[in-house]
């Protein structure tokens, strides 16, 4: 259907004319859009650089920042907030504030009025209730304050809301701590354990606590209001203090004595400084420390040290402290005695370091205890080895000190030197095995005869095991004819005697007897009385058996040497007699001999042609050197079997004697015979002169040829023998030879080169042994030759024992 | 582009359907109309509940067709879509001008007396309301500043230029728009029913670019992303099964219509004789950030239209309008006069129904699922 004609009109009219407001509001707008267009543009930049800088700031400041559109849509979230939220700032647009920004009263734990919805409506700064606590996204809960307030635009308009906010705890910890401390400085001062007052510029105590009055016996109105020198035992010193405070300076335990309203003095320590304001000085603070205990105790702790200090010193022990390291700190005279150490030799060592290598594993182990906790302190016997060497049992108690937190600290110990306990259990416990392991009977009684201990050689002597036998009497070992004999061992043993190898007759168990040798001591308490005694019994019968068997058999014997010598005497009795009788019966004919071949020469030389004289000079010869042979055989026969009587003989006549009779023959050699003073011997002079004069003769003959005899004789004390000794400068004897030329008829040479019988050195010897002594010698071919002949001294002290020395004298 | 995803409950797939929203008023309850008439003035205290209920029944109607947008039916909207803000004014007098409509009736606009121009209320005001029984995405529709424009007399208002007057119609307007925008609006449509009478009024086109002139001014004042969910409806008007300018032809009318500056365009087809001419011209004009929503239900016309039909006025339509800027909606709200009985509410909500399955069906085929 058609409008209305004049309608229309009127329509088209009005929506031209609006057209053309259309079109002008349309040019004012896009005029208003490029001017806004480049306001913007500006503003952009602006705002740019503002939000850049709100960012940053935002981000930056310790608050939390939250901003909504009017809605109470959440725009904008700082890092604080994302963190006190839990929610990022993307996930949190446009969320609804009171999903992200959860609050309650701390107290109540009702819901609290979101800020930002009564500041979008109300248009008005709005704080937060005291005790609100923001529920974060995860739960956690943060104590907050602060506000929020309306964002506006530039017409005033609210375009949305902003709320700060922080966390609290820290403040109001803060605050808390503040208040406490407030409360505390106020309890401090008037409950304070320590004294405090405060005195004015002019000394007059204007503030004291309790403790102070307490300490000194007064009463406030007594002190707080009095000069504070009134209470000082000494003027100088409260003239020193109040001069040091009004100079500035601060007084650090500084030590006084103060009056006590009971008159008793006491010690204390004053801290004290000037509180000062604009220079001017308002009062003192005075921290009153009572030491008067402490003064006591210092002294007795002093007097305590003292004490200890020379107990330590003069203990019968060695005392020691040692570091953790074992280093010897302290220590007293007796420890530096016992380990043979100076005091500063051992504080260079540890106790280790003197541990005897054996001990060492233990000592480690009770070591590592200590420090552990395990053990409070060990007792070891051990060894320590000495400065010199020696080692020193010592009984050693250690214990760990520790400080106050329980640290070990030091090593304490002491050391009792048990050394000769260690060898006394030493050798205890030798005897014991000794004792032990005897074949012999060692037992032990007491003096009225119970046997107290029984070894194993008991047990298997006399049948009674230890069980059996200890507690019974020692008669059972006794056979009841020698019921007499223990009371006089008891007698003797009381005396302190001890009886030795005594034989008697013991019973055994099975009732055979045993025959015994007793070795009874006595056995002595600590206080030297006789409290029993040991007995050792050895079991001698198979010994008094082959003793008896043995005395038989040296009884046969000697009666067979008896027999046998006296027909051996009778033997040679004969030869020798019949030996003299030949030698005897032959020098007749051979001096027969001698002299008609002598006649022969004499009365028929002019007949005899050369080889008759030669004959008959030979048959001389020969007679002479047979004869001697004669001789010499006469001679060792006759020394063989003389009647020796021995008598003390002075070697100095007797050679002296043979001097004489050789002295033809030492000068036709020109010989030396150095003699020195001889001892006296116990011998047959008789014998003892043929002796030697065949060892002067042998000295005088057997020497190189051009060479002069130099005899030198001398004598010397050995013991019960006196030795004698011939030297000369001989041809010197061979090894191999020297134990021959004792024997009859031994010649080391030719007759020609040394005429002889070869029988001299056998009398020698035949002689000195019927005189009871030896004969050697000591030679080497080339330098001589040394006879000794050691012979029995007088059997008393027939003349001083001088000995002599190989001194020359020249004859 | 917008796109609506959702998963199938066969399937469990995600499937990409065409969006399909309503225009906006749904009849009203002939006991609230009574109440009203009644009450004698429709803002009567007693009011209140009945208004509530009818809204919250609307709402739930709304739902139960399976519509993935809804209204609130303008159960509030006193006494119609155009002068709902105005109604009640001190300085309005009844006499402004008479739209005749084909069925014979006309409705008198409001004419402004005295200044200064300021709505008595604005729409954020029925949508708070309904979003508080809503569960799905609800749809807000606003008069255009254009059609407000005509209250403005031929002879200027002494003390209150014609100028004065259209910048307060844009503040008002942009203000209202922003409410909606704020409290969660799904999409706010303006209603820009006088397209085609403009056109009628005017062949010349000129009276169309001021309205088109006045609106853009409006819409500059919004960014990119607002307008993306700012939409322009345009019909021939709709009113006791008859219209205002039926007659007009789009031709004349969508060139300039696109040249809003709006992100959605609600466009009357469904009681086009030649729709298929229409669709051509759209997709000729229509830009590239534009979402066309195509009416498929001719909602003066009483009969139901099936599912069927409606799917394939869709594959039409998605001849000439690339799928990811094609949606379907009604031609008209079913009662932009509130004492406009002529359709009864359970028709209006059949009708619903058949547009959200039949253009479902229609996604269906066209893959877009």
């Amino acid at each position: 259907m058609d409008l209305d004609p004049e309608e229309e009109r009127l329509l088209r009219s009005v929506a031209l004319q609006n057209s053309r407001a259309v079109l002008l509001a349309r040019e004012r707008a896009e005029r208003d859009l490029v001017q806004t267009k480049d306001t913007l543009e500006r503003q952009t930049e602006q705002l740019y650089e503002q939000r850049e800088w709100f960012e940053v700031t935002l981000n930056s400041i310790g608050d939390a920042v939250i901003t909504t559109d009017t809605q109470g849509h959440v725009t904008f979230l700082n890092p604080v907030a994302e963190t006190l939220t839990g929610w990022k700032v993307e996930e949190a647009k446009g969320q609804p504030l009171q999903s992200v920004f959860k609050i309650v009263n701390e107290l109540s734990r009702l819901p609290v009025e979101n800020p930002i919805a009564k500041v979008l409506r109300e248009g008005v700064v709005v704080g937060l209730a005291n005790h609100t606590a923001l529920i974060g996204k995860d739960g956690t809960e943060t104590a907050i304050e602060d506000s929020a307030a309306p964002i506006r635009d530039k017409k005033g308009s609210i375009s949305g809301a902003v709320m700060v906010f922080h966390d609290v705890i820290e403040k109001r910890k803060a605050e808390t701590a503040l208040r406490r401390n407030e409360e505390l400085l106020a309890d401090f001062f008037e409950n304070g354990a320590v004294g405090l007052h405060w005195v004015g510029p002019d000394g007059i105590i204007l503030r004291a606590n309790r403790a102070e009055l307490e300490l000194l016996g007064y009463s406030e109105k007594e002190y707080i209001g009095h000069h504070i020198a009134e209470f000082h035992a000494d003027a100088p010193v409260i003239e020193d203090i109040l001069s040091k405070l009004s100079c500035g300076k601060c007084l650090q335990n500084y030590e006084a004595r103060l009056r006590c309203k009971d008159k008793s003095i006491k010690h204390v320590l004053i801290t004290s400084n000037v509180l000062w304001q604009d220079g001017k000085f308002i009062h003192t603070r005075c921290f009153t420390r009572d030491i008067t205990q402490q003064k006591r105790a210092e002294e007795a702790l002093r007097e305590s040290e003292q004490k200890f200090r020379a107990v330590f010193n003069q203990a019968a022990v060695g005392l020691a402290t040692a570091g953790l390291d074992g280093r010897f700190e302290q220590l007293n005279q007796r420890m530096a005695d016992i380990l043979g150490y100076s005091e500063g030799e051992l504080k260079k060592l540890t106790f280790l370091q003197l541990t005897h290598p054996l001990d060492l594993p233990k000592t480690h182990s009770a070591v590592a205890k200590l420090k552990s906790g395990e053990a409070s302190e060990y007792s070891l016997e051990k060894r320590f080895i000495r400065k010199d060497g020696s080692i020193l049992w010592g009984l050693t108690t250690v214990a760990l000190l520790r400080d106050a937190g329980g640290k070990p600290e030091k090593f304490i110990g002491v050391i009792e030197d048990i050394t000769d306990r260690k060898k006394a259990e030493e050798a205890k416990f030798l005897l014991a095995a000794v004792v032990e392991s005897s074949e012999d009977a060692i037992i032990s009684k007491t003096l009225d005869g119970t046997i107290t201990t029984w070894n194993l050689g008991a047990e298997r002597m006399y049948g009674y095991t230890a069980q059996e036998a200890i507690g019974k009497p020692v008669t059972i070992l006794i056979p009841p004819h020698l019921s007499n004999e223990e009371p006089t061992i008891v007698a003797r043993l009381k005396k302190g005697e001890k009886i030795e190898h005594y034989e008697t007759v013991r019973v055994r168990k099975d009732g055979t007897h045993l025959d015994v040798a007793l070795t009874v001591s006595p056995i002595k308490n600590a206080e030297g009385e006789i409290i029993g005694a040991s007995k050792i019994a050895r079991d001698i019968t198979q010994q008094k058996q082959a003793a008896a068997e043995l005395r038989w058999a040296k009884d046969q014997l000697e009666l067979r040497v008896k027999e046998r010598t006296a027909s051996l005497e009778e033997t040679t009795k004969q030869l020798e007699t019949f030996c003299y009788t030949i030698a005897h019966d032959l020098r007749s004919p051979l001096r027969a001999q001698q002299s008609y071949a002598q006649l022969l020469l004499d009365d028929y030389n002019d007949r005899l042609d050369p080889h008759g004289r030669q004959y008959a000079e030979r048959i001389i010869k020969s007679a002479q050197r047979l004869d001697q042979l004669v001789n010499d055989l006469l001679t060792y026969s006759r020394i063989t079997r003389d009647q020796l009587k021995f008598t003390p003989v002075d070697l100095n006549l007797v050679v002296q004697a043979i001097q004489g009779h050789l002295e033809d023959e030492i000068k036709r050699c020109r010989a030396i015979l150095s003699i020195s003073p001889l001892h006296i011997v116990f011998g047959y002079e008789p014998t003892l002169d043929i002796v030697i004069t065949n060892l002067i003769t042998n000295a005088l003959k057997f020497v190189a040829p051009d060479v002069h005899p130099h005899v030198r004789i001398w004598s010397e004390s050995k013991g019960p023998l006196v030795r004698l000794w011939v030297e000369d400068n001989g041809i010197g004897i061979s090894p191999d030879h020297q134990l021959k030329i004792f024997g009859v008829f031994q010649r080391l040479h030719k007759i020609d080169e040394y005429p002889g019988t070869g029988i001299g050195l056998a009398i020698v010897q035949k002689g000195v042994e019927r005189m009871g002594g030896t004969v050697g010698v000591e030679s080497q071919p080339g330098k001589g030759s040394r006879f000794w002949i050691d012979f029995l001294k007088p059997p008393f002290d027939f003349r001083t024992d001088t000995g002599s020395h190989p001194e020359t004298l020249s004859t | 582009m917008r796109f609506c995803i959702g998963v199938t409950s066969e399937s469990n797939e995600f499937t990409m359907t065409i969006p399909t929203e309503p225009i906006g008023s749904i009849p009203r309850p002939v006991e609230m109309l009574t109440a009203i008439e009644i009450a004698g003035d429709d803002a009567a205290p007693q009011l209140e509940a009945i208004y509530e209920n009818a809204i919250k029944d609307t709402i739930q109607k709304f739902e139960d067709t399976g519509s993935p947008v809804v209204t609130d039916g303008e159960q509030r909207k006193y006494h119609n879509f155009w002068t709902y803000c105005v109604h009640g004014l001190p300085n309005v007098s009844p006499d402004g001008f008479k739209i005749p409509f084909s069925a014979g009736h006309t409705r008198r606009m409001h004419r402004l007396t005295a200044g200064p121009f300021r709505y008595k209320r604005s729409a954020d005001r029925y949508l708070e309301t309904a979003l508080r029984h809503a569960k799905k995405p609800v749809k807000q529709a606003v008069i255009s500043p254009s059609a407000l424009s005509l209250m403005y007399p031929a002879d200027d208002i002494a003390s209150y230029s014609r100028q004065e007057f259209i910048d307060d119609l844009l503040r008002e307007h942009e203000t209202e728009m922003r409410r909606c925008l704020a409290l969660g609006a799904h999409t706010v449509q303006i209603d820009f029913t006088e397209g085609r009478l403009a056109v009628k009024l005017d062949s010349s086109g000129g009276l169309l670019n001021s309205f088109i002139g006045l609106n853009n001014l409006a819409l500059a004042r919004f960014s990119d992303e607002e307008r993306k969910r700012i939409g322009v409806h345009t019909c021939p008007g709709g009113d006791r099964d008859s219209t205002h300018s039926a007659d007009v032809d789009y031709a004349e009318l969508l060139p300039s219509l696109f040249e809003l500056r709006a992100g959605n365009f609600y466009i009357a087809l469904a009681i086009e004789k030649d729709p298929e001419r229409v669709l051509k011209i759209i997709k000729k004009h229509m830009k590239p950030d534009q979402r066309i929503f195509i009416g498929v239900i001719a909602t003066i016309d009483p009969h139901i239209e099936t599912p069927e039909e409606v799917r394939d006025r869709v594959l039409q339509a998605a001849k000439y309008i690339p799928l990811e800027q094609l949606g379907t909606t009604d031609d008209c709200g079913y009662a932009p006069f509130c004492d406009d009985v002529s359709t009864t509410r359970e028709t209006a909500f059949a009708k619903i129904k058949a547009r959200v399955e039949g253009t479902q069906l229609a996604a269906n085929i066209l893959g877009a699922r």
